[in-house]
């Protein structure tokens, strides 16, 4: 059969291809690639609302039509309590200011790789959770709003803990999140244990645990069998708490102006090291990272757990147990903490409106329900030190030491080679723990890393100016080498009628 | 002698080239589903493989930096050493165990499709469930396996608590997710050879294993390469196993190379890196294909 039609093939082609083109133009004017490249000046934060530059307050545009609330975003993750409990924050906020209303985008699933993409993107909400470990790159990468200026402008610095101002920062030291909890790592432990071994658990954070006393309890609580079987664990961690257990033993992670990795200048880090590895191997006292802590310490299967105090939401209710602080090394007894952290993007149009969320998150009412749900221990230090938060009724009893651990934070992030720091005494411990290297060598790889990545991005503390981030990296200067810093923040504006 | 040319009529459908459309026009969504989500965004990363990109600020040109900087401190070595250790660990175990089921269910006996269904469902499991569940069995103290060697009087070892052990583990859980989609092709491959063949060699005296050696293994050659390919493929992008299981631990010792991307690309936030590693993975995988292609006329049979 012939068709009877005068549509020659290449017509037919090219209209077939043009509606492929259509099609394929109107799927990826949707949205804009999460990945995608910033491509024009457009696309960028605009000048002035980058982190070098911290916002000013009164600069910001107006909200929406006069009589109509201004619409801003939330994002956060976490487990459905946690949203549950946000909901709520959100709902309070919406009744005491009219004016702003608060789009939830609460996704239990978004990591923080996507959250990282999405301020790069320019699709992160008005106020988004984002990795605390995160906050010094997105500032050095302008896409974050420097809060420096409504600090000073709303808030009282004294009234809350000083990391809240010093943990999560840029190069400069500009503050680059609304830092408003933090879970410092305490050790948690098995109260039924104790008594069996006749151990005395330390009650405050400046009376810790001597070394000697951690380490004789360790030999106290484990149990084997007759064939040498561990069949209790004394001792469980967190990995990355080897990071600040070298520092407590008097090992100083950079030089002063952070130009060089100095953990093998002393003998106090390898020491440490030898000792720990000790833990895993010789002594087999201590967890295997490959282990459930979670499990094995509801099970009554591990006495003494160094973890974050949010562990407490992952503990059985009819567990005996508590909390005591870090033990003292030679020097200290401080933690590496995890912050929670909330930032306003660099490409935000209603700042101002996105603050006033940021400050109440930052406030007295959400600071309680932090308390009360125990989601951190709040920075506000009347909150953390109120009667409430002390309340021994409510495991674990001696909770009253968690504002002392959120004051002994020792921070390694705020330079570039932070992430690398992280990874290299976190995620890659193992190697020390398992015996397949030796604590010099391990050490000596790492300091190596972390040297030649200083010397590559140039960076110095002092002078905050960073020409890289790794070998070969480049991100634009913050403070070209030889030039004057920037001019510090303007004088604040005055605080809205 | 000027010759005029004949007038070029225009040409005009006939019922083959509407035949010709009509196809096209079938296979459009999948043509441009493939465009769009795997060929076009593939273009963008080939240029950020020439950048350092971090994911944000505007990606600067490097030319082949990032093919050099790979090569700095061995880690990109070792991911592809752990790799191909991996994959070529991972293949013939998966295959033999597949074929081996294969023979074993491929009898026309009572409920054996119950017995088929049940060596699939690895396949078609949640691989994440599925570490997470291995991992819990292979717990050194307190796991059903350790517990298990030690009612017959062996001491099971860390298992990830060195690379050795580590690794094994990883080939095990992963030669049995696949063994079950493996089996289904042999089955098919084994239904397939008539029964003829059979009967002729055991005319000529061919016992079982002459048998399986001389008509059944030349005939599942095709079923065999179809498997290597697909089986490098997978074993060579291997990430939800090590990222549950191992972490890429103990210290970088299981660290494959699509964890190594992601580490790069995702973690310490080396787009331009992470692109360039792609490409490189993208032209191992291709040329070990090519080769693999190239080769079956030595040894693949279609009948």
């Amino acid at each position: 059969m012939q068709l009877n039609t005068s549509v020659s093939r290449r017509r037919l082609l090219g209209a077939i291809a043009l509606g492929g083109a259509a099609a394929a133009l109107a799927a990826c004017g949707q949205s804009a690639s999460p990945t995608a490249a910033p491509s024009s000046a457009a696309d960028k934060p605009a000048a002035g609302a980058s982190a070098g530059a911290p916002a000013a307050p009164s600069a910001a545009k107006p909200a929406a039509a006069p009589g109509t609330p201004a619409t801003i975003s939330f994002s956060t993750q976490g487990n459905p309590q946690e949203l549950a409990m946000f909901e709520d924050i959100v709902k309070q906020f919406e009744a005491k200011n009219g004016k702003i209303k608060v789009d939830r985008k609460f996704d239990p699933s978004l990591t923080w790789e996507k959250v990282h993409v999405m301020l790069g993107a320019g699709t992160a909400s008005s106020v988004q959770r984002t990795n605390d470990d995160d906050i010094f790159l997105l500032m050095a990468q302008k896409v974050i709003t420097s809060l420096d200026n409504y600090v000073q402008r709303d808030m009282k610095r004294d009234d809350y803990f000083p990391s809240t101002w010093e943990s999560r920062v840029g190069a400069g030291g500009e503050i680059g999140a609304i830092t408003n909890g933090s879970s410092p790592m305490v050790i948690f432990y098995n109260v039924d244990h104790f008594k069996e071994a006749g151990l005395t658990a330390a009650t405050d954070w400046k009376n810790p645990w001597t070394f000697e006393q951690f380490d004789q309890a360790l030999d106290k609580l484990v149990k084997k069998d007759g064939s040498g079987k561990v069949t209790r664990y004394a001792y469980s961690e967190e990995t990355w708490f080897v990071q600040p257990l070298m520092v407590n033993n008097g090992a100083q992670p950079y030089n002063e102006d952070e130009t060089e990795c100095t953990l093998m200048k002393t003998p106090a880090a390898e020491e440490i090291l030898t000792w720990h590895q000790s833990l895993f191997t010789t002594r087999q006292v201590a967890m295997p990272y490959s282990e459930n802590a979670t499990q094995l310490f509801n099970s009554g299967l591990i006495s003494m757990n160094i973890r974050q105090t949010s562990f407490a939401l992952a503990i059985k209710k009819d567990l005996n147990y508590d909390v005591m602080p870090i033990f003292k090394g030679k020097q200290n007894n401080l933690t590496e903490n995890s912050e929670r952290c909330f930032t306003i993007p660099a490409s935000e149009k209603l700042k101002d409106e996105a603050w006033q969320f940021g400050h109440y998150l930052w406030g007295e009412d959400v600071q309680k329900v932090f308390l009360k749900t125990d989601f951190a221990v709040p920075m506000l230090k009347k909150v953390a030190e109120s009667a409430e938060a002390k309340d021994a009724s409510r495991p674990p009893a001696n909770k009253k030491i968690y504002p002392e651990g959120v004051a002994a934070d020792v921070y390694t992030n705020n330079n570039p080679v932070g992430d690398d720091y992280q990874k290299w005494f976190s995620r890659t411990v193992n190697e020390l723990t398992t015996g397949q290297k030796d604590p010099k060598a391990f050490l000596k790889e790492r300091v190596d890393r972390l040297n030649e990545g200083l010397k590559n991005t140039g960076w110095s503390k002092k002078t905050g100016w960073v020409k890289g981030w790794t070998p070969g990296a480049n991100v634009p200067l913050l403070v070209k080498p030889g030039q004057p810093e920037p001019a510090k923040d303007a004088a604040p504006a005055k605080p809205k009628a | 002698v000027a010759v005029a040319s004949p007038a070029r009529r225009p040409r005009r459908f006939t019922y083959r080239s509407w035949e010709g459309v009509e196809g096209w026009l079938f296979a459009l969504p999948v043509v441009l589903g493939t465009l769009l989500f795997d060929v076009l965004p593939t273009l963008p990363s080939v240029y950020w493989s020439l950048t350092y990109w971090d994911g944000i600020t505007t990606p600067q040109f490097r030319g082949l930096e990032n093919f050099v900087k790979m090569w700095d401190y061995g880690d990109f070595v070792n991911s592809l050493r752990v790799t191909f250790v991996f994959t070529f660990l991972n293949i013939p175990f998966a295959m033999a165990a597949g074929l081996g089921l294969a023979l074993l269910v491929n009898r026309p006996l009572r409920g054996i499709s119950f017995f088929r269904a049940a060596f699939y469902l690895p396949a078609i499991s949640s691989i994440v469930a599925v570490a997470i569940v291995w991992k819990f069995m292979f717990s050194f103290r307190f796991g059903v396996i350790n517990h298990a060697l030690s009612a017959v009087g062996i001491s099971g070892p860390n298992w990830f608590g060195s690379a050795f052990w580590a690794m094994t583990v990883l080939i095990v859980v992963s030669v049995w997710l696949s063994m079950g989609y493996n089996m289904v092709l042999f089955l098919a491959g084994l239904q397939g050879i008539p029964e003829t063949l059979y009967e002729a060699a055991r005319i000529d005296g061919a016992g079982v294993w002459a048998q399986f050696r001389h008509v059944t293994l030349p005939l599942l050659t095709p079923t065999i390469f179809f498997i290597t390919i697909i089986g490098f493929i997978n074993s060579f992008q291997v990430f939800p196993l090590v990222w549950v299981m191992t972490e890429g631990g103990p210290g970088t010792s299981t660290e494959v190379y699509v964890f190594f991307l992601y580490e790069e690309a995702f973690r310490r936030y080396q787009w331009g890196l992470g692109s360039a590693l792609a490409m490189i993975g993208f032209g191992i995988i291709g040329i070990v294909t090519l080769i693999q292609w190239r080769l079956q006329k030595r040894w693949v049979h279609y009948g």
